[in-house]
């Protein structure tokens, strides 16, 4: 007996041994928890960091330049994962990627500024900092709604996390959306510097917070106001950038007088590259000529003679035998075509390959010149705001308000008469709907291969008009592509995942449910 | 111990009369008969430890010379072994066992052995027999495959060193980790680490009354391996070798005639657009069409380029023995495996040493160790790579190799797509070498307290490592060549190379110690408790670390790297501690009773939530021990059970700390060209988080008829498993993260499994059936508190309320448009634009005149409903056949991916199959017209994409000769010669690669399975 008893208790020895309290409760050490984490300044500054890295996302600004492609200033070959092929090919539908992304990348970006917002208050900080952090974390926050309502229309409002299993909200209307966006604009240029130290550029100024008021004060088509932002914002010290072409490829270029707001990036070997080099021809495939945009000859045409009149124009001396001459120099510093060079390469020996498959275009902006990065790992910024958008948004507000007047024509001549750019001024004497197409094209034409048309076009509700049926041809004048667009696409649908998800979804207007 | 002391003693005895001087010889007689009182001729009669023996005539008798010290050894298949001492007899009269009796078999279960007559749960043992362990298998967990009612087992890959299969038992049982645990000796472990020679047997838990003793990790069943032990006496040495060839057991038949891959490109071109240009000039076509040089004009058929034949061998030596107090098993294992497609490959080392020791009568210690050293080597994850080598076209041509080098092509005329890639330079100039290793390392030790009483301590390290490198060759090797035009055309010789490597450790770390009292009270009452508890600690570690350019082809080491340097790792942890404990109770055999019960703590689970506690219930019954039903029972049944069982498992499987908010470093930002670190909750995380339960219930029926030659096993069960944790997906507003998991689902697995065998002999023949089929009907009953809910696992399958896990869920093909007036007719499918003739037409199932989301019916469940299994085999005078069939019934697949599409993109390969695409000059057929891949009209989940994945297949036949003894003179003991095939035919209609596959849910290509032939030789010293 005294074995058994001698058995049992080496038994339980041997397991109380193993059951120390931590045996059964071991602690994350690979990452930070609410134990540990959101306590200090370096903390709230890593947490609104991250809500800036959403910006980077390839479904919010990081391949921005893809809605492009969805109109007719260029044409979508290979749309690189994105899900933006079908779309340009007029097969939007609520099962496709590319709204699904585009959603939960815009929520998450409010979800990160949620997060920040409800911990800065009790981050141990001097008051200044957690002010601008604030209002850095508030302009963010408003940025993604803009973009949420720009392409969704009416989307659920949320303002702060919400726990596992919430009743989840409906729709709110575009028109409360904007006003929200509007105030929250504003709390946060209040709160944002107009500069910053240079250490420390990139992050959100007042000029950014109030171009997202002007933007959605335009989208509101509140124009009084629209006109009245944007001239707040030219008193804050910008002025258009004297280098148009190296704006875009040029790190020394970068952070210029022009700039308003930009998504930051730097490399190489960082992780914190841009993908655009890579995906916008030439770059990736080594002047291969392949890329996942190509310019169209549409928007090639739309670029003015020197001398300011269209090439369809008797008058404007164009010559189809050579038809990039006396071009409006804009032309060259988007756009790769045929005599043009790439770092150094003559076009015909870039081996555009396929030509006959392409558009024989290829885009300029946003695609590093220089040696010494991998494919994929651009350290050039992306410009979400820049002064020559307030420009011309102040004269497209003033024209709808007031007609062509003098506010209007000095705003758009000024775009015109960039250095270096050069263009003559548009013609006095202008209607009102002259001058509206006037402003229309300049903006194609200023903010080609950005991608800012696509929202545009959708803004002005022409979308249908400009493009249905349109073809797409290469060089030889073959057809490539034929477009389809229909008015519904002005909205994209909601997400049929988001919607089975949370009944209280209905989804947009003609598309099925 | 009185019976042990004997035996010992016996077997010391026969070794003394070994060295003794020669006793005089004798000439004995005898005769030998079943158990049924039927002379058996043709049985071995062997005298121990001597070279002489005989076989019995046709009446069953034999002579024989030996001498009184002497020992008769009587062998004959499908019998039982048996030793005879001759002693002062000279006529014997010798009773055989049929070995097909289950009544003396043991079974491993669960921390301990029970006499499979007495098992009240429900558990399958798998025989490893000669004939299995001479089959090429590469992977013991494929080894199972057709063996065992409920369990089922796919394989879905013949490349070396992935070979490993999915094991399913009694069906999917959760929407998580379904996997069964894998004990070997006691300790959970890794099965494609043991070596197939050294499984002594295989035990499969398949009820809740079986598995309640492994707890929280057994709701999936489980698995036991237990390997050999030495036996006293003599040494005994095997050797087993064999070589082999494989190849794949089915390719695509892709267009490989370029001129017609052209034309159908052109086709393709203008199918939406008539206005559009097409790429391929007819020169070009004709330029092909009427070509001799297939060097520059080539048609490449790209699958016969990346498959060819691979090879194998195989060595396996084993050494057992032992003395009176100590003995051994050790084994030394090598395969060499040649992959179908180049590059793919492994080399596997594996050795293993099991011993115990008899320290005094009580005490008794042991050690079982075994190491595997994996080293694998492939270009890089060949599923990915195969699911993009479809991007090229039949107009490349591979390589050249001359005085300049290697070449690789790419398109040979400007008309193709500037972007094609070369499958076979890929294969051959990326590389991705893996070394795993294992180390299994157990010691116990057992304390015969008392008579009846016994106490053991188990105390085991697992420890696995694997280290992988991958990187691309650089420079000129990566270029492409138009060899037309002898110019390079897709210049990529700039891109750096880099080299990647992982590291990761896992080290497991296992205590149990039980405490086992058994006795018998003399007046038919027995009982056997179990009392134990466990612990077990699980520690990983990972590291990443890669770097950029390298100076040369052959510096493939991270310090040769120059540029760019990163890494990444991290550590882990988790705990469980555990009680557990059994109580057997049987009256004289006839009522049989068993209950578990086991605590199990785990950190996976937030304080407060840890514990979880699981019972099981099961009870026996022998009716053919109950005397007043034995006396009407007729005399040929032998035996008849009757089983019932209920019991509660867990599954405890998920990523660690889902129940805290974590924050993800690495969502980092830059200002002014400075890295700013950023960190964001990544995931949602559920505080509530909790074990899976699930319930099952088992009732069985085992009988043994006629004089044991036929034996039948039916079962029928249902596993309810509830608190399933499921990824939901989470809406987008609660802010785009990675949805947690929640307890919310509920599976139910209800099926049927029926075994029957039937042995037996005519004069030198014998013969054996058995067979095994499973039904298994799998039904989601809850899935999301919306029970419209619809969950999407990728391809077409999704989960939902009523269906099985991953049914398929699509639009119903309803046929082809044949004009534009039926377009017109029919409901509108698109949002913008019209259909085109040759289009999919599909079912308006609410007929609301628009073909949309609300559409899509269920198409099909991808878990198979039957499985079955048949084993014949039959042995005539040392020649022996044995054939094992195997296969699955009503699945279904969605199958669409680049090899196999109407949606074709430029630059892509195209499947014969859909040269019987819809055109106008050819309506009669149910394949949608060719459209280029941007155009997903009839690319969409649809029926005409779900086919029937059923197949039937002769999984592997071998047939062996042992060579009579008496053709060789040497110490020998035995030889045996065998040819073997595996994956030999299949019946399927499947269309794509291989129907045997892990997961049916699965789109598209994989590394196809092999056929494997082989031939080998068995010996034993």
């Amino acid at each position: 007996m005294k074995r058994i008893t001698l058995a049992i208790y080496s038994c339980c020895l041997l397991a109380l041994g193993a059951c120390k309290k931590d045996f059964l409760e071991p602690q994350p050490t690979d990452k930070a928890s609410d134990s540990n984490f959101w306590k200090t300044e370096k903390d709230a500054n890593a947490g609104v960091a991250a809500v800036y890295n959403d910006l980077q996302n390839n479904d919010i600004y990081g391949l921005y330049v893809y809605y492009d492609g969805l109109t007719p200033a260029a044409w979508i070959w290979d749309d690189g994962g994105t899900g933006l092929g079908p779309i340009s090919k007029g097969n939007m539908n609520q099962f496709g990627t590319a709204p699904a992304n585009k959603f939960r990348a815009l929520y998450n970006g409010v979800f990160r500024a949620n997060v920040a917002l409800e911990k800065l208050p009790g981050a141990q900080m001097p008051d200044s900092v957690r002010s601008r952090l604030t209002g850095e974390a508030t302009f963010l926050r408003a940025l993604f709604y803009y973009n949420l309502t720009d392409f969704f229309g009416d989307v659920p409002l949320i303002t702060k996390t919400i726990p596992l299993n919430s009743q989840l909200p409906g729709k709110e209307t575009r028109a409360n959306l904007l006003t929200f966006i509007i105030k929250e604009a504003d709390a946060a240029a209040k709160a944002l510097p107009v500069t910053y130290d240079k250490s420390l550029t990139g992050h959100a100024t007042r000029g950014a917070a109030l171009t997202l008021k002007a933007k959605a004060q335009l989208m509101a088509k509140q124009y009084a106001d629209v006109v009245s932002t944007c001239q707040t914002i030219m008193t804050l010290g910008y002025d258009l950038y004297s280098d148009y072409r190296n704006m875009f490829i040029s790190t020394a270029a970068e952070n210029n007088i022009e700039v308003i707001f930009d998504v930051q990036y730097v490399g190489p070997g960082l992780g914190q590259g841009s993908l655009l080099d890579k995906r916008l021809s030439t770059r990736s495939s080594f002047s291969s000529g392949w890329s996942n945009v190509y310019p169209s000859a549409y928007l090639v045409n739309n670029y003015e003679m020197k001398n300011g009149k269209p090439i369809t124009d008797p008058a404007s001396g164009y010559d189809p035998a050579n038809p990039y001459t006396n071009r409006d120099p804009r032309l060259d510093y988007t756009i790769v075509r045929p005599g043009a060079a790439w770092k150094g390469i003559d076009y015909k020996n870039m081996r555009v390959d396929n030509a006959s498959l392409f558009t024989g275009y290829m885009t300029r902006k946003y695609v590093l010149e220089v040696d010494g990065f991998s494919a994929g790992d651009s350290p050039l910024n992306y410009i979400v705001f820049r002064f020559a958008d307030v420009l011309l948004m102040l004269a497209e507000a003033e024209n709808e308000l007031s007609g062509a007047d003098g506010i209007v024509y000095s705003a758009v001549n000024r775009v015109r008469a960039r250095v270096g750019v050069n263009m003559p001024p548009v013609d006095a004497g202008k209607s009102q709907t002259e001058m509206r197409q006037i402003i229309r094209h300049e903006r194609m034409i200023e903010f080609a291969m950005e991608g800012n048309y696509y929202s545009d076009m959708r803004r002005w509700g022409n979308a249908k008009d400009v493009m249905d049926g349109l073809t797409v041809t290469n060089l030889a004048g073959q057809q490539l592509d034929k477009l389809t667009y229909i008015n519904a696409f002005n909205l994209w649908p909601l997400p049929q995942k988001e919607i089975d998800l949370n009944s209280n979804l209905i989804q947009n207007p003609d598309y099925a449910k | 111990m009185k019976k042990m002391l004997g035996a010992s003693l016996c077997i010391w005895g026969i070794c003394m009369a070994q060295i003794a001087i020669a006793q005089e010889k004798q000439p004995l007689t005898g005769t030998v008969k079943d158990a049924q009182g039927a002379a058996l001729p043709g049985v071995t009669v062997g005298v121990k430890h001597a070279a002489t023996g005989t076989v019995t005539g046709p009446d069953g008798k034999f002579k024989v010379n030996a001498s009184e010290k002497d020992t008769l050894v009587f062998s004959f298949l499908g019998f039982n072994r048996k030793e005879v001492a001759v002693n002062r007899s000279t006529n014997f009269s010798v009773l055989l066992e049929s070995s097909s009796t289950s009544l003396n078999e043991t079974v491993v279960v669960g921390y301990g052995v029970q006499k499979k007559i007495n098992l009240s749960g429900a558990v399958t043992s798998v025989n490893f027999d000669k004939t299995m362990q001479s089959r090429p298998v590469t992977d013991l967990s494929t080894a199972l495959s057709g063996m065992a009612p409920g369990v089922s087992i796919s394989q879905a890959s013949g490349q070396p060193g992935r070979e490993s299969a999915t094991i399913r038992i009694r069906g999917v049982g959760t929407l998580n980790n379904a996997n069964p645990l894998v004990i070997v000796d006691g300790i959970e472990s890794n099965m494609s680490d043991v070596n197939m020679a050294d499984v002594e047997s295989v035990s499969v838990l398949k009820d809740a009354a079986a598995g309640a003793i492994y707890g929280s990790r057994a709701a999936n069943g489980v698995v036991l391996i237990t390997t050999k032990k030495g036996k006293k006496g003599k040494t005994t040495v095997s050797y087993n070798g064999y070589y082999g060839v494989q190849k794949a057991t089915r390719l695509f038949d892709m267009v490989s005639d370029y001129a017609t891959y052209m034309e159908l490109m052109n086709r393709i071109a203008v199918a939406d657009n008539p206005g559009n240009a097409k790429p391929f000039k007819q020169a070009t076509i004709d330029s092909w069409r009427n070509a001799t040089d297939r060097v520059l004009y080539p048609n490449t058929d790209w699958m016969d380029v990346m498959f060819g034949q691979g090879n194998l061998t195989g060595h396996t030596v084993s050494v057992s023995g032992g003395s009176d107090k100590t003995s051994y098993y050790m084994s030394l294992d090598y395969l060499h495996n040649n992959g179908i497609m180049k590059n793919t490959n492994q080399d596997r080392y594996m050795v293993r040493l099991n011993a115990d020791h008899e320290i005094s009568k009580k005490i008794k210690i042991g050690a079982n160790i075994a190491l595997t050293w994996k080293d694998r080597k492939e270009p890089q994850d060949v599923n990915t790579l195969l699911s993009f080598a479809a991007s090229t076209s039949p107009g490349t041509t591979p390589k050249i190799v001359d005085a300049t080098g290697t070449r690789y092509g790419a398109r040979n005329t400007d008309d193709e797509n500037g972007q094609l890639d070369n499958p076979l330079q890929y294969i051959e100039t990326w590389n991705r070498p893996n070394r795993q290793q294992r180390t299994f390392a157990k010691l116990w030790g057992e304390w015969n307290i008392v008579d009846g009483l016994k106490f053991q301590l188990n105390g085991a390290a697992d420890y696995f490592n694997s280290a992988q490198k991958s990187y691309a060759l650089a420079g000129p090797i990566q270029n492409r060549w138009n060899f037309q035009k002898n110019v390079i055309v897709q210049q990529l010789d700039q891109q750096p190379a880099t080299l990647e490597q992982l590291d990761s450790t896992n080290l497991r770390l296992t205590y149990f110690a039980t405490l086992n009292y058994m006795k018998d009270f003399g007046d038919g009452h027995h009982i056997n408790v179990l009392l134990g508890n466990s612990a077990e600690s699980e520690k990983g570690t990972y590291m990443m670390a890669s770097v950029m350019n390298f100076p040369t082809n052959e510096t493939w080491e991270l310090s040769a790297g120059s540029e760019q340097p990163k890494v990444a790792g991290t550590t882990y942890r988790s705990n469980r501690y555990s009680f557990f404990g059994r109580i057997n109770y049987d009256y004289k055999g006839k009522y049989l009773l068993e209950a578990n019960l086991r605590r199990d703590a785990s950190s996976y689970f937030a304080p407060g939530k840890q514990w979880g506690t699981y019972p099981s219930f099961s009870a026996a019954w022998r009716l053919t021990e109950e005397p007043f039903i034995k006396s009407f029972m007729p005399a040929w049944v032998n035996n008849l059970k009757l089983r019932g069982s209920w019991g509660q498992l867990g599954n405890d499987r998920i990523s660690p700390f889902q129940f805290l908010y974590l924050y993800s470093s690495g969502l980092n930002y830059s200002y002014a060209g400075k890295l700013v670190p950023g960190l964001a909750p990544t995931d949602m995380a559920n505080p509530d988080i909790r074990w899976e339960t699930s319930n099952s219930t088992n009732l069985g029926l085992d009988a043994n008829l006629f004089n044991d030659h036929f034996t039948l096993n039916f079962d029928v069960f249902k596993r309810r498993t509830t608190d399933i944790l499921v990824r939901l997906e989470l809406s987008s507003l609660y802010g785009g993260l990675t949805p947690p998991y929640q307890n919310v689902g509920i599976v139910e697995n209800k099926g049927l499994e029926l075994n029957l065998a039937y042995n037996n002999r005519v004069g030198n023949f014998t013969y054996g059936v058995s067979g095994n089929v499973s039904y298994i009907n799998n039904e989601v009953v809850q899935y999301q508190p919306n029970p419209e809910a619809i969950g999407t696992l990728g391809g077409a399958a999704v989960l939902r309320k009523g269906w099985s896990i991953g049914s398929l869920y699509g639009y119903q093909v309803d046929g082809i448009f044949q004009s534009d007036d039926e377009i017109a007719k029919w409901a509108k499918q698109r949002t913008s634009g019209t259909n085109k003739p040759g289009d999919f037409r599909y079912v308006d199932v609410n007929n609301d005149g628009v073909i949309n989301g609300s559409d899509r019916v269920n198409l099909g469940n991808t878990i198979p409903k039957w499985y079955y299994g048949l084993n014949l085999n039959a042995g005539y005078k040392g020649f022996e056949l044995a054939l094992l069939f195997q296969g699955v019934g009503d699945v279904k697949r969605f199958y669409q991916d680049s090899w196999y599409t109407s949606g074709i993109r430029s630059g892509r390969e195209i499947n014969t199959e859909f040269l019987n695409a819809w055109t106008p000059d050819n309506r009669n057929t149910n394949i949608p017209r060719l459209t280029s891949s941007g155009n997903t009209d009839n690319t969409q989940a649809s029926s005409f994409w779900v086919q029937d994945a059923s197949f039937l297949r002769l999984k592997n036949i071998q047939l062996s000769y042992t060579i009579p003894k008496h053709v060789f003179k040497s110490t020998i003991q035995n030889i045996r010669v065998y040819m073997n095939a595996q994956n030999v035919f299949t019946w399927t209609k499947f269309k794509g690669l291989d129907p045997e596959v892990g997961d049916y849910t699965r789109a598209g290509i994989q590394y196809p399975n092999v056929r494997i032939i082989t031939g080998g030789v068995n010996v034993t010293f």
